[in-house]
């Protein structure tokens, strides 16, 4: 397989193993490429990429917007939270309006799910989610189980939790639709409030018990608490959320196992888990961020393939 | 002008002629002879498979006039309802200024007076439509409102839910509820289930509805007034109206076209076409209301008609609004997607006298010496459906680019044809 059987990156849900497979080895090669001395490859000469960011975003745009210049792509950024729709213009009138100035592949991040699609659906350009509200964040998805990988030789087989907001969590969901695709076993944990009644029935496991789901797990992935999702308070107090689902160190002690911990970052440190937890042995967090940059580039340079000019 | 059916299936229970095939000639808008007719000068209407039956009727259609007109207008409305072969419409009270009172009703009643189709108004149950007092339900029913409903907007006061149907007792007042709990429903638009699941969409689960249908029986018990729940979408509530109806408490329902046919599966593609209310459910609750239409625990179809101008619904799917518009195909659709589950039969009667008999209409009749109110149909002939073809004025209907099998060929009634 030497092209992605997909057009554009909307969702995990949409790639097939392949697609993933071939991710990954393309990524291979761009992670020997920004260790090196000389970080740049021409491959995106005179390809124009637009970062739309209608949702507020530190990391995942730096980290895109890195991947575009390790890839020698012009870059335009457009940061607005809502503003477009506040103005009462049409999402699908922005995006063309950026597209009119020649610009042949756009970045999303925007608040409502299904937003990708529904521009994949409307304007000529290939599309990378950069997540979709609670929907779908497919490039943390992959660089996550791309750290996996990098850990544990591979994805297969491997025992995967997910703990925390599962019920706001477009993480989440990549998560489960990459790991399921590359043979992982899932487990989420969290308050019950906070995982979808339906979960189950996408082949995952559902534990509450903290402790139980520590010692079933190889790796542990901690979702940031979204506060800013929450409309409604599902749980009574953080300090509460801290006592069942923050990890700690005497809790990783307790387990007796070499458990990797990973977090999408940013961590609300003292939240979903200890400063030491964060900075131990365990810890692939910033594996995750560099990795982060090489998936990127490999989605973007496949991706730009399938551009029309 | 006398006009002469040609060879006509004839459905209708209360016709001596049901289910048989014959001519039937009307004069002056009445049957004047049904059997093999020959008349010189009538107006022929045939089809290779031409069925008639008692007109249509549907209960919960929005025309957005007042107030809405670049969604849709009254006088179009009834050329929607027309084409979509009902003879009537009772028109959802949520026009802006909304319905709830005499006057608003009046419009209504004025605005379309000798129309082919034959317009019903209902008046808002809450003043202001803001759920907390009763509006002048008797002063809007004796200038024409057939019924008092807040439309989508589900009543939560059961306060205000008890005085009415106590109050409304006195002159047998029909109130039509949309039976769903605001605190569960929260802001929600798509139903709970593996779909949602995997969409990351706000749900709307059917628990809110189950509470609510459930809350609203206990009221309807204890003042022993006249509910009618509208838009039923799951199983659950479907029990608890059949329990009631055993009970013999003065209750009815209705379940929409949409919620018949598909199942939330829909959604996976983000098609705003199918952001409805009630959301569609899951396979398991459709088939629950298909096996209460059936059983006559939800007493008939409406075609939840709700017009939609292209902005609100060709955008992301959470800002976009819910309804379709579907008046024009409701037929065609049940005749389409139902037609293993529901005979053709019965899909006539749920369209034409069911709702008739719950609103305490007069039942119109195939039989010599009746006015004629009859809807033409061929449910063998396929439509394709497209933006150009549709009369709505709003084209957010799902079905645009499909080909669906039944046909309405036109409508009598009041002595014109509409075809």
């Amino acid at each position: 397989m030497e092209q992605l059987s997909v057009n554009h990156l909307l969702g995990i849900k949409d790639l097939k193993k392949e697609d993933i497979e071939l991710i990954f080895s393309t990524a291979d090669n761009f992670k020997d490429v920004i260790n090196r001395p000389i970080k740049k490859v021409p491959s995106l000469r005179d390809i124009t990429v637009a970062n739309l960011f209608f949702e507020n975003s530190t990391r995942t745009k730096l980290s895109f917007e890195l991947a575009q210049k390790r890839l020698s792509a012009d870059i335009i950024n457009f940061s607005a939270s809502g503003s477009s729709v506040k103005k009462g213009e049409t999402l699908i009138d922005t995006v063309n309006n950026i597209l009119a100035m020649k610009v042949d592949m756009v970045v999303m991040r925007h608040s409502s799910a299904g937003a990708a699609k529904f521009l994949s659906q409307n304007v000529k350009s290939v599309i990378v989610n950069a997540g979709d509200g609670a929907h779908e964040h497919p490039t943390q998805a992959l660089l996550d189980a791309y750290s996996i990988r990098e850990k544990l030789g591979s994805v297969k087989g491997k025992k995967v939790l997910i703990v925390g907001d599962i019920l706001h969590s477009r993480v989440a969901l990549s998560n489960i639709f990459c790991l399921k695709k590359l043979g992982a076993e899932v487990m989420l944990c969290g308050p019950t409030s906070l995982i979808p009644k339906f979960i189950g029935e996408l082949g995952v496991k559902v534990e509450h018990d903290f402790m139980k789901a520590l010692q079933w797990c190889d790796v542990a992935n901690m979702l940031r608490i979204q506060f800013e999702r929450m409309d409604t308070k599902f749980f009574p107090s953080t300090r509460e959320y801290v006592m069942q689902y923050g990890l700690t160190r005497e809790k990783l002690e307790k387990v007796k196992k070499n458990i990797v911990v990973m977090h999408p970052g940013p961590i609300n440190r003292g939240v979903e888990l200890t400063s030491d937890v964060a900075d131990s042995q365990n810890s692939i967090i910033l594996d995750q961020v560099e990795n982060g940059v090489a998936v990127r580039m490999a989605v973007m340079y496949l991706l730009a393939s399938k551009i029309k000019r | 002008m006398d006009l002469l059916l040609k060879n006509a299936h004839i459905i209708d229970p209360n016709s001596p002629f049901h289910n048989k095939k014959s001519d039937i000639l009307i004069k002056n808008g009445k049957i004047a002879e049904i059997g093999k007719v020959n008349s010189k000068g009538a107006k022929i209407i045939e089809s290779k498979n031409l069925c008639v039956s008692p007109g249509w009727l549907d209960v919960h259609a929005n025309f957005c006039d007042p107030g809405n007109e670049h969604k849709e207008t009254l006088q179009n409305g009834i050329k929607s309802a027309a084409k979509g072969g009902f003879t009537g419409v009772i028109l959802s009270p949520a026009s802006n200024p909304i319905i709830d009172s005499k006057s608003g009703i009046e419009y209504i009643v004025n605005q379309t007076k000798n129309s082919v189709v034959d317009v019903y108004p209902t008046g808002h149950l809450s003043a202001k439509g803001a759920g907390k007092d009763l509006s002048e339900m008797f002063d809007m029913q004796q200038s024409g409102a057939i019924a008092f409903t807040d439309g989508k907007s589900s009543i939560n006061n059961t306060e205000l839910i008890k005085l009415a149907l106590l109050y409304g007792k006195k002159f047998n007042a029909l109130l039509v509820l949309n039976a769903e709990d605001k605190n569960l429903a929260a802001d929600g638009y798509i139903n709970e289930s593996k779909v949602s699941a995997q969409l990351g969409l706000k749900t709307r689960p059917i628990i809110a509805e189950d509470v609510a249908v459930a809350t609203n029986l206990s009221l309807l018990e204890y003042t022993e007034g006249r509910l009618h729940l509208n838009n039923i979408s799951g199983g659950r509530a479907v029990e608890l109206i059949k329990e009631a109806k055993k009970k013999k408490l003065n209750i009815s329902a209705d379940a929409a076209v949409l919620n018949l046919v598909f199942n939330d599966e829909e959604i996976m593609g983000f098609n705003s076409n199918f952001k409805v209310l009630p959301p569609l459910r899951d396979e398991q609750s459709r088939k629950a209301l298909v096996a209460g239409i059936k059983n006559g625990t939800i007493d008939f179809i409406t075609s939840n008609h709700e017009p939609q101008n292209i902005e609100n619904k060709l955008c992301e799917f959470d800002h976009a609004e819910f309804g379709a518009a579907i008046i024009e195909n409701t037929f065609s659709v049940l005749n389409t997607y139902l037609n293993k589950e529901l005979s053709l039969e019965s899909i006539i009667e749920k369209i034409s006298i069911a709702p008739r008999k719950v609103f305490g209409l007069e039942i119109p009749t195939i039989k010599v010496g009746e006015s004629a109110n009859i809807t033409l149909f061929d449910p063998s002939e396929k439509v394709v459906i497209n933006e150009k073809s549709l009369q709505s004025l709003s084209k957010n209907n799902p079905f645009i680019g499909k080909t669906l099998t039944g046909k309405v060929l036109g409508i009598i009634n009041h002595g014109k044809l509409s075809a």
